[in-house]
């Protein structure tokens, strides 16, 4: 009769291809235990994800929008066939703003500013709003119709403060989720350092940034992406698009505090540990 | 054994062991893919691709920094121990995959290259908070990606044992970066306090599991009194037939084995992949290490022919029923007689 043996009598050696009998059934526990873990591990941390936005990017589907094109402030089309007071922001490929883009068309079709046409690109739509993500391929139709150079708009008597999170609207309403917050920030200043005008998104509205001659802020807020800030301006309303005209000072000023202050901020309490001017 | 690098064969267990791994990082992917999509259906597929694989990376990397400490604490662990190096290439594959994906999703198509915008777009290096914490997991991922290209035996026998060891010591060092992206990165967004605890959870776990074997260790290797350069280790009855017993002498970790009535001591690093010779046994007249089966005659630290792996050979005595060792080391492979136990 064999003698009984104790799982440390026992000896493994990987080559063997025998595993002893304790052994074996030791391994089968731990493998049970470790599938236990990974159940759980699996479970608690999809489970406790923040809800992402029902915001959306049509990748891949192209769709055809009817309007009159403006390039200023913002290339944006306003939206003909439409009962809604829509305009649609438009986005180039990538990380990038339309300017390049429409710049090609304009090569080819002369000056489009104003003009009516018809647009080809992917939709990108949540929050209320709409974009168009345009590219040099989906060449437009240039539609004999004429109307003014610059858009309607109408401008707020007073100054007003606004907090919120700089954001870039194309990830923001729709191409990623989260399209906001730390794990975005990179991502939403290569967006607006590639020329996607920055959004103010408050906890009422949604706001783009231009300064007080309606000209980009885009390099004076790159410091202040993805933080929560509070900015003053004059809003003005084009069509269903909310703009916050910022004193370009006060933003150089902001800017700067951030850049200058070397703050140590531990965890998000932002206790003070040490501030080197 | 051989002087090849090709010794190790593939066999059932190793094949057990992979199917069980590829079963587990299906498993997982599968659930938390899915459990975010009926519970989350609005999720992007790059962000479920992204978070998937990160988690699935970090949770495998906790695995396997807990194997070493709990394998010295009990030998049954040493099995699972045997082929970390697949667990390890399997969690840097994984870790890739979401690094690569992060890149393109975050930091491709602008108008810098993504690589430089992993460091150089969110420049708040100054502040804790705002830290740009991508810069810590591409860190990581590059100290993964050697360990995970030297983890072949090929390497092992062309860099130096020392310089092996230094870079696989330096999964420490991607464990605090990886620990370090993911608070100041996903943490500062998500609210839930699972994460933290989770996080919290493993992180006392490897801490506790190395301390504790690593005091075990310290406490074992205080030796004392030496007599002519020989150090009395522990009378003859503690060491079992045919196993032995392992003391670190001048830095050097010593294997002291006992066999047909002699006693002989060698090196307790196996030539093959540093594996803990002491905690193997003797089999057919051969130290056998416990992690491949290399072997090596006890009298003189050699593989058997025609192989050709040699560790270092110390000198042993009994005297009154005592070991006693001489921790300075005779050159690898160097035939030493073995003291006899008189009864
Ligand atoms: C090139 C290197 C890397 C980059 C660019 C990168 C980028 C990112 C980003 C952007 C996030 C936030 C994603 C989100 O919104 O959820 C994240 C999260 C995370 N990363 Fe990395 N990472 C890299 C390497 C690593 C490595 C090597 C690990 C090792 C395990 C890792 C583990 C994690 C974990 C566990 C999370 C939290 C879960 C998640 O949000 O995906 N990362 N990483
Ligand atoms: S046999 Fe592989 S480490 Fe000893």
């Amino acid at each position: 009769m064999a003698k009984k043996v104790g799982l440390s009598e026992e000896f493994f050696v990987g080559y063997l291809n025998d595993v002893p009998v304790l052994t074996k059934r030791f391994l089968k526990k731990t493998a049970l235990c470790l599938l236990g873990i990974i159940l759980i591990v699996a479970t608690v941390l999809s489970l406790n994800q923040k809800p992402f936005s029902n915001s959306n990017f049509d990748y891949g589907i192209v769709s055809t929008l009817e309007g009159h094109l403006f390039l200023k402030p913002f290339p944006h089309l306003r939206l003909v066939n439409t009962t809604t007071n829509e305009s649609c922001l438009l986005v180039g490929f990538g990380k990038a703003g339309a300017e390049k883009t429409l710049n090609e068309f304009e090569v080819k079709l002369g000056h489009l500013s104003g003009k009516r046409i018809r647009l080809k690109g992917q939709l990108i739509h949540g929050n209320g709003k709409r974009l168009l993500q345009i590219s040099a391929n989906d060449f437009p139709e240039l539609l004999n119709e004429f109307k003014e150079e610059t858009p309607t708009e109408s401008v707020a008597e007073k100054i007003t403060t606004h907090e919120g999170e700089i954001v870039d609207p194309k990830c923001f309403f729709g191409v990623m989720k989260p399209g906001e917050g730390k794990p975005h920030r990179a991502c939403a200043i290569r967006c607006i350092s590639g020329g996607i005008p920055p959004v103010l998104h408050s906890a009422t509205e949604d706001y783009l940034l231009f300064d007080e001659n309606r000209q980009p802020v885009n390099r004076e807020v790159v410091s202040l992406v993805g933080d929560v800030v509070t900015l003053k301006g004059r809003i003005v309303t084009i069509y269903n698009w909310k703009i916050l005209l910022l004193n370009t000072d006060d933003l150089k000023r902001q800017a700067r505090a951030v850049q200058q202050t070397r703050t140590f901020t531990l965890m998000q309490e932002n206790i003070t540990l040490c501030s080197i001017k | 054994m051989s002087a090849s690098y090709k010794a190790i064969l593939w066999n059932r267990y190793k094949k057990m062991y992979d199917w069980v791994l590829l079963g587990f990082v299906l498993i997982y992917l599968l659930l938390f893919i899915s459990i975010t999509l009926v519970a989350n259906p609005e999720v992007t597929q790059e962000t479920l691709i992204i978070r998937a694989f990160g988690s699935l990376a970090i949770l495998l990397l906790h695995i396997i920094l807990m194997i070493g400490p709990l394998a010295r604490l009990n030998s049954a662990f040493l099995p699972i121990l045997y082929n970390r190096r697949h667990l390890g290439v399997t969690m840097f594959c994984m870790a890739a995959i979401h690094g690569i994906f992060s890149i393109i999703q975050f930091h491709s198509l602008g108008n810098i290259n993504p690589i430089v915008s992993v460091f150089l777009s969110n420049t708040h290096y100054e502040s804790f908070t705002k830290f740009p914490f991508e810069a810590f997991g591409f860190l990581a991922l590059v100290i993964l990606f050697l360990m995970a290209i030297t983890s072949h035996d090929f390497w092992l026998h062309n860099l130096s044992p020392r310089v092996w060891k230094t870079l696989h010591m330096m999964v420490y060092v991607a464990y605090t970066l990886i620990i370090l992206h993911v608070l100041l990165g996903v943490l500062q967004f998500e609210t839930s306090p699972m994460f933290f605890s989770l996080l919290g959870l493993g992180m006392t776990s490897i801490i506790t599991l190395h301390l504790i074997s690593g005091s075990k260790e310290y406490k074992k290797d205080k030796a004392i009194e030496n007599v002519n350069g020989f150090v009395r280790i522990c009378s003859v009855s503690e060491i079992e037939e045919k196993r032995a017993k392992v003391v670190c002498l001048q830095d050097e970790r010593i294997a002291i084995f006992k066999y047909d009535q002699k006693i002989s001591a060698i090196s307790n690093v196996c030539k093959h992949q540093n594996g803990p010779l002491g905690e193997g046994r003797i089999i057919d007249g051969c130290i056998t290490c416990p992690w491949h089966g290399y072997q090596y005659l006890p009298h003189n630290g050699s593989s058997p022919p025609p192989f050709k792996e040699k560790v270092v050979t110390y000198q042993v005595k009994v005297i009154d029923d005592e070991v006693w060792v001489n921790p300075k080391p005779f050159a690898e492979g160097t035939t030493l007689e073995p003291a006899k136990i008189i009864n």
